[in-house]
């Protein structure tokens, strides 16, 4: 059983599927399928004798049979209620086993300039910008996930925020798994482009929706900043403990274009960011804050690499771990700077707090310079609580599980700072207060 | 109101207190002195329930009941308090967020009402002005940057803002300058009273002069070598600890 495991059909039935059902596509969408196709029956899942592959097992991955799931699922109202951010109604976007559900998404009035919809309706109605920016970003011949996303993409959100349009009030993206997207795997496509001066922000939640059984998504966002462009994009990443989450997100940014991404992580039980960043336009600037808080088995590897291509980029990058139980995490970053890059200033950094003897961390923040008037700094720790800080509070009164909640709040709360929206800074700081079993802020 | 019995408490095998005997009666300030190494900082910590050290024989008693198996949130709710030597810098928890979670498990434990954000701040800024604490020190996280002075003062601040009913302070005086000294002595004496005790632990005859004890104790190699009233002190201050070492010495002699 296991060597077919590896190789592609595991999911050509799926694509098969999925061909028959997206027939009426664009001649080059269907080009674009087989060649993801064809490149993932090449490529095989990645194995741990990868370099990039080394400390995260695809296993359970390999191990389950999975099926497309069915469009139209139902979710219920307080299911949407529980995962979406108060203030954010206005533009929701909801997807359920990877297909988007317009019944429960609303898009108000949108300013002039900009068009926000689902990927499968951009491709009939924006076809052109669809077609020149889809992929641009990636490489289906050199990585499997990125293959098989090409080849089995079924929709996903379409942003285009012309020069000068700003998108003022936050786009919320739900994507849930609902009780029928048991073992399913979804492909998930997002496409978001913003012309000069453009400016947007993004808020996307993955959360389990009335199941516990292993569900597969593969997502991939592409993220095209123009001049001058800004946008702030926070994941919130809530699945169920048995899923498997794999995502890529692609940054390409012009001159003087800000990027602010936050990727937060308290669910799934196997899960891999990759984040690109190709900084290509001078002064343009990368903000990437990361926090995980894991417990039982759960496993999630970072992945990273940021490329400095021009002159004067600032890029930062913080995440920082919690980890509990029997937890695993993987932090592996590069910042590659091109020869050009002349005033890089770029920061690296890997925080770890180990809850546990049982927890574990990997992890390997790395630098490669090519340009030698730069200022790079990388560093990684890997620590337990304070047991001095620990007694000093207990000593005060304030119980055991209590003190441990205020350090580890006060570890996180570097990147819970950072998180600009109000609404979403709370649920986090309410998650990590659930998760150490204190009572919500009142 | 505390009462220690024949205390015997070993750190990572070493064992520093011999034997250990103390009584503070309700409303008495004792004063503890001894040479560097001695034990005092050990007996203040293994009565604030520090799981550093193990207690090999002996009780600690609290209104007539044994703290040993009580944790050390457990002791501070039942109303005893320790000033350390070493105030802890904890970087992200701020000196108010936390303080209001103690007194209000404090409460708790107490069947009182917790106080709201509202009350627990008109509460903590008054307490604040007793030891002249400014009030950005209070908004700041625990300790973090804060002088020598500073951190011992918040210490007060925080023994003021929980109204324990027995304290324990460390070396408060150590590192202030004149004008803070008196600040935390004042801050301590506003806090004296018939139904509290105070145990001070210090080098210095200065601190003495401002909070004068009942009783002064002199603390060697791990027990309570001397015991007498506040001219002990002053004795200590003239001639240093070697006579009371040689006393000890001459007991133990004829002891054996
Ligand atoms: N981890 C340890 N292992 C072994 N011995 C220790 C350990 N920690 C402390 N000690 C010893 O315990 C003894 C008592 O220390 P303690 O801090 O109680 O003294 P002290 O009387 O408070 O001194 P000072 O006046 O300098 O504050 C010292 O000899 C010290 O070296
Ligand atoms: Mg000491």
């Amino acid at each position: 059983m296991t060597d077919v495991l590896t190789k592609a059909e595991k999911f050509s039935g799926l694509f098969e599927q999925l061909r028959a059902a997206t027939a009426g596509e664009p001649q080059w969408l269907t080009e674009r399928r087989t060649r993801g196709f064809d490149s993932f029956a090449e490529l095989g899942l990645p194995t741990q004798a990868m370099e990039e592959w080394r400390f995260t097992s695809l296993k359970p991955l390999q191990e389950t049979e999975f099926t497309l799931a069915a469009p139209g699922a139902p979710v219920a109202q307080e299911v949407i209620d529980c995962y979406s951010y108060a203030g954010l109604e206005k533009h929701q976007l909801v997807f359920v086993d990877g297909i988007y559900h317009s019944e429960l998404s609303s898009i108000a009035k949108l300013p002039k300039g900009v068009t926000l919809m689902p990927l499968r309706q951009a491709i009939v109605e924006k076809e052109d910008l669809v077609r020149q920016y889809l992929g641009r970003e990636t490489n289906p011949d050199k990585h499997a996930f990125t293959a098989l996303n090409d080849a089995l993409m079924q929709d996903g959100v379409f942003l285009h925020v012309a020069a000068g349009a700003v998108a003022e009030e936050p786009i919320q993206l739900l994507f849930l798994t609902s009780e029928r997207g048991a073992g399913t795997a979804a492909n998930l496509r997002n496409l978001v482009i913003l012309e000069e001066s453009a400016e947007a922000s993004f808020v996307e939640t993955h959360a389990a929706a009335g199941t516990d059984a292993v569900y597969f998504t593969n997502a991939i966002t592409e993220f095209f900043s123009a001049k001058n462009a800004k946008v702030d994009h926070y994941v919130i990443q809530r699945e169920s403990t048995s899923a498997i989450h794999i995502s890529s997100f692609h940054a390409y940014q012009e001159r003087d274009s800000v990027v602010r991404s936050h990727t937060i992580d308290f669910g799934g039980g196997l899960v891999r960011h990759n984040l690109w960043g190709r900084l290509d336009g001078d002064a343009c600037e990368a903000i990437l804050n990361g926090l995980y808080m894991l417990r039982g088995n759960q496993h999630v590897d970072n992945f990273m690499w940021v490329e400095h291509m021009k002159e004067h980029i600032p890029s930062h990058e913080l995440y920082k771990g919690i980890l509990d139980d029997s937890s695993s995490a993987v932090f592996s970053g590069r910042i590659y700077v091109h020869r050009e890059a002349q005033k890089t200033d770029a920061k690296q950094t890997n925080q770890n707090l180990l809850l546990t003897d049982t927890a574990k961390v990997n992890t390997k923040p790395q630098l490669e310079i090519y340009a030698d008037d730069v200022k790079c700094t990388h560093g990684a720790t890997i620590g337990q609580l304070d047991p001095q800080a620990q007694f000093y509070l207990e000593s005060r009164g304030v119980p055991r599980n209590a003190a441990r909640a205020l350090l580890v709040k006060a570890f996180a709360s570097d990147i819970t700072e950072r998180i600009r929206l109000e609404s979403v800074r709370n649920t986090v700081e309410n998650l990590l207060n659930e998760r150490l079993g204190q009572d919500p802020e009142s | 109101m505390l009462e220690i019995k024949g205390l015997k408490a070993q750190i990572e095998g070493n064992e520093i207190l011999h034997g250990l005997n103390l009584t503070v009666n309700p409303g008495e300030v004792h004063a503890i002195m001894g040479p560097n190494g001695s034990g005092k900082s050990t007996l203040a910590r293994v009565i604030a329930g520090s799981e550093d050290y193990e207690v090999t024989g002996g009780d600690i008693l609290f209104e007539g009941e044994s703290i040993l198996e009580l944790a050390p949130d457990e002791r501070a709710q039942k109303g005893l308090f320790m000033a350390f030597q070493y105030p802890v810098e904890i970087p992200g928890v701020s000196n108010t967020y936390f303080l209001r979670q103690a007194l209000n498990s404090i409460r708790k434990a107490r069947g009182l009402e917790e106080l709201t954000g509202k009350e627990f701040l008109a509460h903590a800024r008054e307490k604040a002005r007793l030891v002249e604490l400014p009030d950005d020190l209070l908004k700041r996280s625990v300790n973090v940057g804060f002088s020598g002075g500073e951190k011992k003062r918040n210490e007060i601040f925080q023994m003021a803002v929980l109204e324990p009913k027995f304290s324990i302070l460390d070396e408060t005086d150590s590192g202030l300058d004149i004008d803070a000294l008196r600040i935390v002595a004042n801050g301590v004496n506003k806090l004296r009273g018939s139904d509290r005790s105070i145990v001070v632990v210090t080098h210095y005859q200065r601190l003495l002069q401002y909070i004068v004890p009942d009783v002064v104790h002199v603390l060697v190699d791990g027990r309570i070598a001397k015991t007498g009233g506040k001219e002990l002190a002053e004795q200590l201050e003239e001639v240093g600890y070697s006579w009371v070492n040689g006393e000890m010495k001459t007991a133990q002699t004829a002891n054996a």
